[in-house]
Protein backbone atom coordinates (compact mmCIF):
# COMPACT_ATOMS: atom_id res chain seq x y z
CA UNK A 1 0.00 0.00 0.00
CA UNK A 2 2.69 2.78 1.11
CA UNK A 3 4.23 1.67 -1.71
CA UNK A 4 2.21 3.10 -4.38
CA UNK A 5 1.37 6.23 -2.27
CA UNK A 6 3.28 9.38 -3.69
CA UNK A 7 5.73 11.48 -1.72
CA UNK A 8 3.42 13.92 -0.14
CA UNK A 9 0.67 11.25 0.89
CA UNK A 10 3.56 9.16 2.68
CA UNK A 11 4.78 12.03 4.39
CA UNK A 12 1.05 13.51 5.47
CA UNK A 13 -0.06 9.89 6.50
CA UNK A 14 2.92 8.53 7.51
CA UNK A 15 5.60 10.05 8.55
CA UNK A 16 4.14 13.26 10.40
CA UNK A 17 1.89 11.27 12.75
CA UNK A 18 4.52 9.09 13.24
CA UNK A 19 6.74 11.78 14.35
CA UNK A 20 4.30 13.63 16.36
CA UNK A 21 3.81 10.47 18.75
CA UNK A 22 7.09 10.79 19.70
CA UNK A 23 8.87 12.27 23.07
CA UNK A 24 11.27 15.53 22.34
CA UNK A 25 13.73 13.21 23.89
CA UNK A 26 13.53 10.87 21.43
CA UNK A 27 13.36 13.02 17.90
CA UNK A 28 16.55 14.75 19.27
CA UNK A 29 18.51 10.85 19.76
CA UNK A 30 16.98 10.35 16.43
CA UNK A 31 18.34 13.64 14.71
CA UNK A 32 21.45 12.64 16.32
CA UNK A 33 21.70 9.37 14.70
CA UNK A 34 21.27 10.71 11.44
CA UNK A 35 23.93 13.51 11.34
CA UNK A 36 26.53 10.98 13.01
CA UNK A 37 25.60 8.27 10.24
CA UNK A 38 25.75 11.48 7.56
CA UNK A 39 28.96 12.31 8.65
CA UNK A 40 29.91 8.96 7.53
CA UNK A 41 29.99 9.51 4.32
CA UNK A 42 32.55 12.45 4.94
CA UNK A 43 35.23 10.54 7.10
CA UNK A 44 33.29 10.52 10.12
CA UNK A 45 35.13 11.47 13.09
CA UNK A 46 38.59 10.34 11.29
CA UNK A 47 40.88 13.27 11.49
CA UNK A 48 40.89 15.82 8.53
CA UNK A 49 44.13 16.38 6.92
CA UNK A 50 44.70 19.78 6.15
CA UNK A 51 43.34 20.99 2.46
CA UNK A 52 46.64 22.84 1.41
CA UNK A 53 49.98 21.68 2.04
CA UNK A 54 52.42 23.67 3.54
CA UNK A 55 55.35 25.27 1.24
CA UNK A 56 59.07 24.29 1.69
CA UNK A 57 61.96 25.87 0.28
CA UNK A 58 65.43 24.79 1.16
CA UNK A 59 67.07 25.23 4.27
CA UNK A 60 63.48 25.15 6.27
CA UNK A 61 62.59 22.56 8.39
CA UNK A 62 59.53 20.03 8.56
CA UNK A 63 58.57 18.23 11.79
CA UNK A 64 57.98 14.91 10.65
CA UNK A 65 56.99 13.64 13.84
CA UNK A 66 59.94 12.00 15.15
CA UNK A 67 62.40 13.44 13.27
CA UNK A 68 63.23 17.39 12.19
CA UNK A 69 63.67 17.17 8.55
CA UNK A 70 65.49 19.97 6.22
CA UNK A 71 66.31 19.73 2.53
CA UNK A 72 69.57 22.05 1.98
CA UNK A 73 70.00 21.10 -2.01
CA UNK A 74 69.35 18.84 -4.99
CA UNK A 75 71.59 17.63 -7.29
CA UNK A 76 72.70 14.97 -9.68
CA UNK A 77 75.95 12.75 -11.15
CA UNK A 78 76.72 9.65 -12.90
CA UNK A 79 78.77 8.69 -9.81
CA UNK A 80 78.79 9.27 -6.49
CA UNK A 81 81.79 8.82 -3.93
CA UNK A 82 82.82 5.45 -3.33
CA UNK A 83 79.64 4.33 -2.44
CA UNK A 84 77.95 4.79 -5.59
CA UNK A 85 79.63 3.36 -8.45
CA UNK A 86 79.14 5.01 -11.86
CA UNK A 87 74.92 4.44 -12.81
CA UNK A 88 74.54 1.38 -15.15
CA UNK A 89 71.10 2.86 -15.79
CA UNK A 90 72.06 6.92 -15.98
CA UNK A 91 72.43 8.80 -13.15
CA UNK A 92 72.05 9.16 -9.13
CA UNK A 93 69.35 12.06 -7.73
CA UNK A 94 70.93 13.37 -4.37
CA UNK A 95 68.66 15.06 -1.92
CA UNK A 96 70.87 16.75 0.52
CA UNK A 97 69.05 17.09 4.37
CA UNK A 98 69.91 17.26 7.80
CA UNK A 99 68.17 14.66 10.26
CA UNK A 100 67.65 15.36 13.96
CA UNK A 101 65.84 13.69 16.62
CA UNK A 102 63.28 14.32 18.39
CA UNK A 103 62.26 11.64 19.91
CA UNK A 104 63.14 9.49 23.01
CA UNK A 105 63.89 6.16 21.35
CA UNK A 106 64.97 5.12 18.39
CA UNK A 107 63.38 5.79 15.04
CA UNK A 108 63.95 2.73 12.11
CA UNK A 109 65.35 3.38 8.78
CA UNK A 110 62.52 2.92 6.89
CA UNK A 111 60.65 6.11 8.99
CA UNK A 112 63.55 8.52 7.95
CA UNK A 113 63.44 6.93 3.91
CA UNK A 114 59.48 7.20 4.34
CA UNK A 115 59.64 10.80 4.90
CA UNK A 116 60.92 12.41 1.40
CA UNK A 117 59.95 11.06 -1.91
CA UNK A 118 60.17 12.57 -5.66
CA UNK A 119 56.53 13.39 -7.26
CA UNK A 120 55.85 12.83 -10.89
CA UNK A 121 58.85 11.79 -12.28
CA UNK A 122 59.47 8.09 -14.24
CA UNK A 123 62.15 5.71 -14.77
CA UNK A 124 63.57 5.55 -11.49
CA UNK A 125 64.75 2.28 -9.93
CA UNK A 126 62.58 0.64 -7.65
CA UNK A 127 66.22 0.13 -5.71
CA UNK A 128 69.21 1.89 -6.18
CA UNK A 129 71.24 -0.93 -8.05
CA UNK A 130 68.49 -2.23 -10.03
CA UNK A 131 67.11 -2.20 -13.75
CA UNK A 132 63.28 -2.26 -12.33
CA UNK A 133 61.86 0.67 -13.42
CA UNK A 134 59.06 2.70 -11.93
CA UNK A 135 57.22 6.08 -11.32
CA UNK A 136 59.64 8.05 -8.25
CA UNK A 137 56.88 8.19 -5.49
CA UNK A 138 57.16 4.15 -6.28
CA UNK A 139 60.94 3.83 -5.56
CA UNK A 140 63.29 3.57 -2.92
CA UNK A 141 66.26 5.13 -2.16
CA UNK A 142 68.94 4.87 -0.14
CA UNK A 143 69.92 7.22 3.22
CA UNK A 144 73.40 7.77 3.72
CA UNK A 145 75.33 9.65 5.75
CA UNK A 146 77.44 12.39 4.29
CA UNK A 147 80.51 12.08 5.97
CA UNK A 148 81.26 8.31 6.14
CA UNK A 149 78.24 7.09 3.43
CA UNK A 150 77.33 4.63 5.90
CA UNK A 151 73.56 3.64 5.71
CA UNK A 152 71.40 5.32 8.36
CA UNK A 153 69.71 2.28 9.71
CA UNK A 154 68.51 4.06 12.94
CA UNK A 155 68.19 7.68 14.16
CA UNK A 156 69.43 7.65 17.80
CA UNK A 157 67.88 10.23 20.28
CA UNK A 158 69.76 13.37 20.47
CA UNK A 159 71.73 12.87 17.25
CA UNK A 160 71.44 14.76 13.95
CA UNK A 161 73.24 13.84 10.63
CA UNK A 162 74.33 15.56 7.13
CA UNK A 163 72.60 12.51 4.73
CA UNK A 164 72.36 12.14 1.08
CA UNK A 165 68.69 10.85 0.19
CA UNK A 166 70.07 8.73 -3.27
CA UNK A 167 68.05 7.55 -6.06
CA UNK A 168 68.52 5.92 -9.41
CA UNK A 169 66.83 7.38 -12.55
CA UNK A 170 67.49 6.32 -15.99
CA UNK A 171 68.96 8.52 -18.42
CA UNK A 172 66.21 7.63 -21.03
CA UNK A 173 64.00 10.24 -18.83
CA UNK A 174 65.23 13.76 -19.29
CA UNK A 175 65.81 15.84 -15.39
CA UNK A 176 64.21 18.56 -14.84
CA UNK A 177 65.80 21.81 -14.49
CA UNK A 178 63.77 21.42 -10.89
CA UNK A 179 62.24 18.65 -8.77
CA UNK A 180 59.39 18.46 -6.71
CA UNK A 181 59.62 16.90 -3.30
CA UNK A 182 56.91 15.58 -0.84
CA UNK A 183 57.42 15.32 2.84
CA UNK A 184 55.43 12.70 5.19
CA UNK A 185 54.93 12.63 8.77
CA UNK A 186 54.09 9.35 10.73
CA UNK A 187 52.11 9.28 13.61
CA UNK A 188 52.72 6.44 16.19
CA UNK A 189 50.84 3.88 17.24
CA UNK A 190 50.54 -0.23 18.12
CA UNK A 191 51.69 -2.48 14.95
CA UNK A 192 48.31 -4.69 14.49
CA UNK A 193 51.01 -7.79 13.81
CA UNK A 194 53.41 -7.83 16.58
CA UNK A 195 51.99 -5.27 18.87
CA UNK A 196 55.24 -3.03 19.32
CA UNK A 197 54.70 0.34 18.84
CA UNK A 198 56.36 2.16 16.04
CA UNK A 199 55.80 5.41 13.71
CA UNK A 200 53.56 4.29 11.05
CA UNK A 201 50.88 5.72 8.60
CA UNK A 202 52.75 8.14 6.48
CA UNK A 203 50.67 11.53 5.90
CA UNK A 204 51.62 14.17 3.54
CA UNK A 205 52.76 17.56 5.54
CA UNK A 206 54.26 19.65 2.78
CA UNK A 207 55.96 19.58 -0.66
CA UNK A 208 58.25 22.03 -2.20
CA UNK A 209 59.89 22.46 -5.63
CA UNK A 210 63.65 22.31 -5.51
CA UNK A 211 66.60 23.18 -8.48
CA UNK A 212 68.45 20.47 -9.74
CA UNK A 213 71.66 21.13 -10.44
CA UNK A 214 74.98 18.72 -11.55
CA UNK A 215 77.15 17.35 -8.65
CA UNK A 216 80.79 17.68 -10.08
CA UNK A 217 83.13 15.45 -8.74
CA UNK B 1 7.57 -7.01 47.57
CA UNK B 2 9.71 -9.75 45.62
CA UNK B 3 10.46 -7.64 42.49
CA UNK B 4 11.99 -5.16 44.23
CA UNK B 5 13.89 -7.46 46.18
CA UNK B 6 15.16 -9.13 43.28
CA UNK B 7 16.52 -6.08 42.22
CA UNK B 8 18.19 -4.97 44.99
CA UNK B 9 19.57 -8.82 45.24
CA UNK B 10 20.79 -8.24 41.20
CA UNK B 11 22.29 -4.77 41.58
CA UNK B 12 24.46 -6.32 44.80
CA UNK B 13 26.01 -9.22 43.01
CA UNK B 14 26.43 -6.28 39.98
CA UNK B 15 28.51 -3.97 42.37
CA UNK B 16 30.59 -7.16 43.58
CA UNK B 17 31.45 -8.26 40.41
CA UNK B 18 32.44 -4.86 39.71
CA UNK B 19 34.53 -5.25 43.15
CA UNK B 20 36.16 -8.27 42.35
CA UNK B 21 37.11 -6.96 39.16
CA UNK B 22 38.76 -4.04 40.63
CA UNK B 23 40.76 -6.68 43.02
CA UNK B 24 41.59 -8.86 40.00
CA UNK B 25 42.69 -5.63 38.06
CA UNK B 26 45.15 -4.21 40.85
CA UNK B 27 46.67 -7.66 41.37
CA UNK B 28 47.46 -8.89 38.00
CA UNK B 29 50.48 -7.50 36.65
CA UNK B 30 50.01 -5.27 33.67
CA UNK B 31 50.17 -6.64 30.35
CA UNK B 32 53.75 -4.72 29.86
CA UNK B 33 55.52 -5.68 32.52
CA UNK B 34 53.67 -9.47 32.61
CA UNK B 35 55.25 -10.15 29.00
CA UNK B 36 58.94 -7.99 29.55
CA UNK B 37 61.68 -10.46 29.32
CA UNK B 38 63.41 -12.35 31.88
CA UNK B 39 66.70 -10.53 32.18
CA UNK B 40 69.59 -11.51 33.91
CA UNK B 41 71.73 -8.30 35.60
CA UNK B 42 75.48 -8.29 34.83
CA UNK B 43 78.98 -6.27 35.18
CA UNK B 44 81.79 -6.61 32.70
CA UNK B 45 83.64 -9.90 33.47
CA UNK B 46 80.52 -11.69 35.09
CA UNK B 47 78.28 -14.40 33.17
CA UNK B 48 74.56 -14.21 32.55
CA UNK B 49 73.58 -17.90 32.03
CA UNK B 50 70.42 -17.80 29.76
CA UNK B 51 68.45 -20.45 28.20
CA UNK B 52 70.26 -19.23 24.77
CA UNK B 53 73.24 -20.00 26.19
CA UNK B 54 76.57 -17.78 28.56
CA UNK B 55 77.08 -14.62 27.80
CA UNK B 56 80.02 -12.79 29.48
CA UNK B 57 80.53 -8.86 28.71
CA UNK B 58 84.33 -8.22 28.41
CA UNK B 59 84.94 -4.28 27.26
CA UNK B 60 83.85 -1.12 26.90
CA UNK B 61 85.49 1.45 24.38
CA UNK B 62 84.69 4.21 22.33
CA UNK B 63 85.54 7.45 19.93
CA UNK B 64 84.43 9.57 17.38
CA UNK B 65 85.25 7.68 14.37
CA UNK B 66 85.52 3.98 14.21
CA UNK B 67 87.71 1.90 11.61
CA UNK B 68 86.40 -1.45 10.76
CA UNK B 69 86.72 -4.12 8.14
CA UNK B 70 83.80 -3.22 5.87
CA UNK B 71 83.06 0.35 6.34
CA UNK B 72 84.48 3.58 8.72
CA UNK B 73 81.98 4.91 10.80
CA UNK B 74 82.05 9.23 11.21
CA UNK B 75 80.02 9.15 14.86
CA UNK B 76 76.78 11.93 15.38
CA UNK B 77 77.71 11.66 19.00
CA UNK B 78 80.18 8.86 20.31
CA UNK B 79 80.40 5.44 18.94
CA UNK B 80 80.84 2.95 21.83
CA UNK B 81 82.20 -0.74 21.14
CA UNK B 82 81.12 -3.43 23.37
CA UNK B 83 83.04 -6.86 23.20
CA UNK B 84 80.96 -9.96 25.02
CA UNK B 85 81.53 -13.74 24.64
CA UNK B 86 78.86 -16.24 24.04
CA UNK B 87 78.58 -19.81 24.57
CA UNK B 88 75.41 -21.40 23.00
CA UNK B 89 73.53 -23.90 25.02
CA UNK B 90 72.34 -27.24 23.92
CA UNK B 91 71.27 -25.66 20.43
CA UNK B 92 73.51 -22.67 18.52
CA UNK B 93 72.39 -19.49 18.63
CA UNK B 94 73.16 -16.18 17.98
CA UNK B 95 72.50 -13.34 19.54
CA UNK B 96 70.69 -10.50 17.15
CA UNK B 97 68.60 -7.63 18.97
CA UNK B 98 70.18 -5.09 21.46
CA UNK B 99 68.73 -2.46 23.33
CA UNK B 100 70.77 0.65 24.82
CA UNK B 101 69.07 2.26 27.79
CA UNK B 102 70.73 5.72 28.28
CA UNK B 103 71.18 7.31 31.76
CA UNK B 104 69.16 9.96 30.66
CA UNK B 105 66.04 7.51 29.96
CA UNK B 106 66.64 7.59 26.69
CA UNK B 107 66.75 4.10 24.65
CA UNK B 108 68.07 3.39 21.34
CA UNK B 109 67.72 -0.61 19.70
CA UNK B 110 69.60 -2.42 16.92
CA UNK B 111 70.02 -5.85 15.56
CA UNK B 112 72.36 -7.70 13.42
CA UNK B 113 71.57 -5.81 9.82
CA UNK B 114 72.99 -2.13 10.36
CA UNK B 115 75.76 -0.26 9.68
CA UNK B 116 76.34 2.45 11.66
CA UNK B 117 74.78 0.52 14.72
CA UNK B 118 74.84 -2.67 14.67
CA UNK B 119 74.92 -6.42 16.75
CA UNK B 120 77.55 -9.05 15.28
CA UNK B 121 77.22 -12.46 16.92
CA UNK B 122 77.02 -15.18 14.92
CA UNK B 123 75.68 -18.61 15.69
CA UNK B 124 78.54 -21.25 16.21
CA UNK B 125 77.77 -24.68 17.71
CA UNK B 126 77.62 -25.43 21.30
CA UNK B 127 80.56 -25.41 23.25
CA UNK B 128 82.64 -22.81 20.99
CA UNK B 129 83.39 -19.01 22.43
CA UNK B 130 82.08 -16.61 20.71
CA UNK B 131 83.54 -13.21 20.82
CA UNK B 132 80.55 -10.66 19.72
CA UNK B 133 80.62 -6.91 18.96
CA UNK B 134 78.15 -4.37 19.35
CA UNK B 135 78.93 -1.66 18.12
CA UNK B 136 76.58 1.82 17.85
CA UNK B 137 76.19 5.70 17.43
CA UNK B 138 74.85 7.08 20.84
CA UNK B 139 74.27 10.87 22.08
CA UNK B 140 77.37 11.26 25.04
CA UNK B 141 74.80 12.78 27.36
CA UNK B 142 73.19 9.47 27.42
CA UNK B 143 75.94 7.37 28.45
CA UNK B 144 76.60 7.70 31.97
CA UNK B 145 75.00 5.21 34.12
CA UNK B 146 73.21 3.45 30.83
CA UNK B 147 72.95 -0.52 30.37
CA UNK B 148 72.64 -2.55 27.48
CA UNK B 149 70.14 -5.77 27.19
CA UNK B 150 71.55 -8.48 24.49
CA UNK B 151 68.78 -10.72 23.56
CA UNK B 152 68.47 -14.27 20.91
CA UNK B 153 65.03 -12.37 19.34
CA UNK B 154 65.88 -9.71 17.23
CA UNK B 155 61.44 -9.66 16.06
CA UNK B 156 60.09 -9.26 19.25
CA UNK B 157 62.28 -9.02 22.50
CA UNK B 158 59.77 -10.37 24.81
CA UNK B 159 59.30 -13.59 24.48
CA UNK B 160 62.64 -15.00 25.31
CA UNK B 161 65.25 -13.80 28.07
CA UNK B 162 67.90 -11.39 28.03
CA UNK B 163 70.99 -9.94 29.51
CA UNK B 164 71.08 -6.51 30.72
CA UNK B 165 74.78 -5.24 30.60
CA UNK B 166 76.11 -2.29 33.55
CA UNK B 167 77.98 -1.00 31.15
CA UNK B 168 79.46 0.63 34.00
CA UNK B 169 80.32 4.11 32.33
CA UNK B 170 81.80 7.20 33.93
CA UNK B 171 82.05 10.93 32.71
CA UNK B 172 85.44 10.24 32.33
CA UNK B 173 85.29 7.84 30.15
CA UNK B 174 82.75 9.86 27.67
CA UNK B 175 85.36 13.00 28.26
CA UNK B 176 88.31 10.50 27.06
CA UNK B 177 86.19 9.22 24.25
CA UNK B 178 84.71 12.27 22.55
CA UNK B 179 88.59 13.21 22.29
CA UNK B 180 89.68 9.85 20.74
CA UNK B 181 89.46 10.09 17.29
CA UNK B 182 90.02 6.99 15.79
CA UNK B 183 89.29 3.21 16.78
CA UNK B 184 89.93 -0.04 15.51
CA UNK B 185 86.96 -2.42 16.00
CA UNK B 186 87.70 -6.00 16.96
CA UNK B 187 85.80 -7.89 14.80
CA UNK B 188 83.28 -10.87 16.02
CA UNK B 189 85.03 -14.11 15.92
CA UNK B 190 84.46 -17.81 17.15
CA UNK B 191 87.42 -19.69 19.46
CA UNK B 192 88.86 -22.26 17.06
CA UNK B 193 86.80 -21.75 13.78
CA UNK B 194 87.95 -19.18 10.67
CA UNK B 195 85.85 -17.52 8.71
CA UNK B 196 86.37 -18.57 4.76
CA UNK B 197 85.33 -16.41 2.22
Amino acid sequence: MILFMTGGALWRNHVLPFVAGRSLRQIILAAGAVLLLASGLFGGLERAEPDTLKTVKAGQTIDTGPFDLTVTKVGWAKQLGDEFRESEIGRYVVVYATVTSTEKNTVDGFVIREALRIRGLDDFAVNVGTDDLVASEKADMNVVSVSDEARIDYLNPGLTYDVEYVWEQSAAEPLPSSIELTFYGHGFRQSNIDEQKNWFDRFEVASGSFPVTELKP
Amino acid sequence: MRPAASRLGAGALVVAALAVGQVLNERLPESDNASRPFEAHVKMGETAELRAGDLTPRSVDGATRLTRDSSNIDAAGVAVVVHFDFVSGPKARSMTYAQFRGGDGTTAHFGSFGERSVLTCPAAPPGLVVHCTAVFDIDPGSLVGSTLMIAPNSLDERFDEAATIDLGIEKADVKRWKATNELDVVESAVDGLEWVS
